[in-house]
């Protein structure tokens, strides 16, 4: 792509997209594409060219006062350190635990939580299918049989209200007989809620142990 | 053999590598903490100190960013703790001052000391955190990259901030060039 406008100007608008990039361009501080990108463009804006030296000006005077500036290391530095940190090697096999870096954000025990944690999870992962595998079918059977008692009870309850219930009320004449109808009418609702009792007996007791109908208080 | 390798055996409790990162880095790492210290002694014991603590936490270093940036972030901790403990209230963390009284005899001629003078009264014009910038990239030579982690700032605004310092100290500059003319 030509930056030029044919007439030897580049448009202005190139110029403030590429202005940003000139001082690291200078320094070689731009990936490949960007200074390839300034370079083309630097070939043929003179007011970018001029920038550039500019820039050049400024970052030879900048370095040059920081090189003047920078100390000289002590010798024996390097050697005095490195044999400092050997001098702490024998016996230190987790350092992470001993001593977390100043800066390095958690505190020591959230850092050990948070180097075990995956190894918890992956564990946890791990023996899920396992338990589930074992406990689900004495669960279920558990539970099925506490169904089928809170079942068996309430049904023996009900068929003794519903016996009794025409017998009592065919001495009341016509009125008594529309009661049955209305009972019988309604039964379909009585009997779905029976077993949504049963189903939350069963579960209660699934849960604390007690079944229902017997009286006396006695835990399974 | 590469940085990479001495990281992986260091973090394996090998000495010896981490000895080999401590040759690689300890020039830069003394000049940076020396840079915002002004004292030789005080800063060789950061220095020592920085890479003890690195190498006792070298296990929980993740790569996140550079081996470099890390151990910086380390000294940059005990630098701010140094200047504390001196009663000197750090500034935006990394305060300092171009007139550097222990800085080396310049041993230039007259012009380039005539410079360095002038970038120096330039630096002193812009704020504190555009100074630091500026030292980052010009004096320690780190990536922005590395400013960014050392700094806890994302990418873009590093780029963006650093921007904005050379403008503003390059204005400083070419006042004082239009005074004296090299």
């Amino acid at each position: 792509m030509s930056a030029n406008d044919g007439r030897g100007r580049v448009p202005r608008r190139q110029c403030a997209a590429i202005a940003p990039l000139l001082p690291d361009w200078d320094l070689g501080r731009l990936d490949a594409g960007d200074a390839d990108r300034v370079r083309r463009h630097v070939a043929q804006c003179p007011r970018c060219a001029a920038e550039v030296a500019a820039w050049r000006r400024f970052s030879a005077a900048v370095t040059a006062h920081f090189d003047a500036a920078r100390p000289e290391v002590p010798a024996g530095l390097t050697g005095h350190i490195a044999a400092a940190v050997r001098a702490e090697a024998p016996g230190r096999r987790s350092p992470a635990r001993v001593a977390p870096a100043a800066g390095a954000g958690w505190p020591g025990w959230l850092g050990w939580v948070g180097e075990w944690a995956g190894v918890l999870v992956a564990a946890a992962a791990a023996l899920a299918p396992i338990i589930v595998a074992w406990a689900a079918p004495v669960a279920w059977a558990a539970f099925e049989t506490r169904l089928a008692q809170s079942i068996a009870v309430l049904g023996h309850r009900l068929s003794g209200i519903l016996a009794q219930a025409p017998a009592s009320l065919a001495a009341g004449g016509a009125a008594a007989g529309t009661a049955v109808g209305y009972a019988w009418y309604v039964l379909p609702f009585i009997l779905w809620a029976a077993v949504g009792l049963a189903i939350s007996y069963a579960t209660v007791g699934y849960a604390t142990g007690y079944t229902i109908g017997d009286e006396s208080g006695h835990v399974t | 053999m590469t940085e990479d390798v001495f990281l992986r055996q260091a973090r394996h409790g090998d000495a010896g590598a981490f000895a080999a990162l401590v040759q690689q880095s300890s020039g830069g790492l003394y000049r940076f903490v020396r840079a915002r210290l002004r004292d030789d002694g005080a800063a060789a014991d950061a220095a020592q100190e920085a890479f003890l603590r690195a190498w006792r936490a070298i296990a929980s270093f993740r790569g996140e960013c550079s081996f470099r940036s890390w151990l910086y972030r380390i000294a940059q901790r005990l630098i701010i703790d140094e200047r504390t403990r001196r009663g000197r209230a750090p500034v935006a963390g990394l305060d300092f001052d171009e007139a550097d009284p222990t800085a080396p005899e310049p041993t230039a001629g007259l012009e380039a000391e005539a410079e360095r003078q002038d970038v120096r009264a330039a630096l002193e014009r812009i704020a504190p955190d555009e100074r630091e910038l500026i030292r980052l990239v010009y004096y320690d030579g780190l990536s922005y990259k590395e400013i960014s982690a050392l700094r806890g700032l994302p990418l873009g605004t590093v780029k963006v901030r650093l921007h904005r310092a050379r403008a503003r100290l390059r204005v400083q500059l070419e006042e004082m060039w239009e005074v004296h003319p090299a």
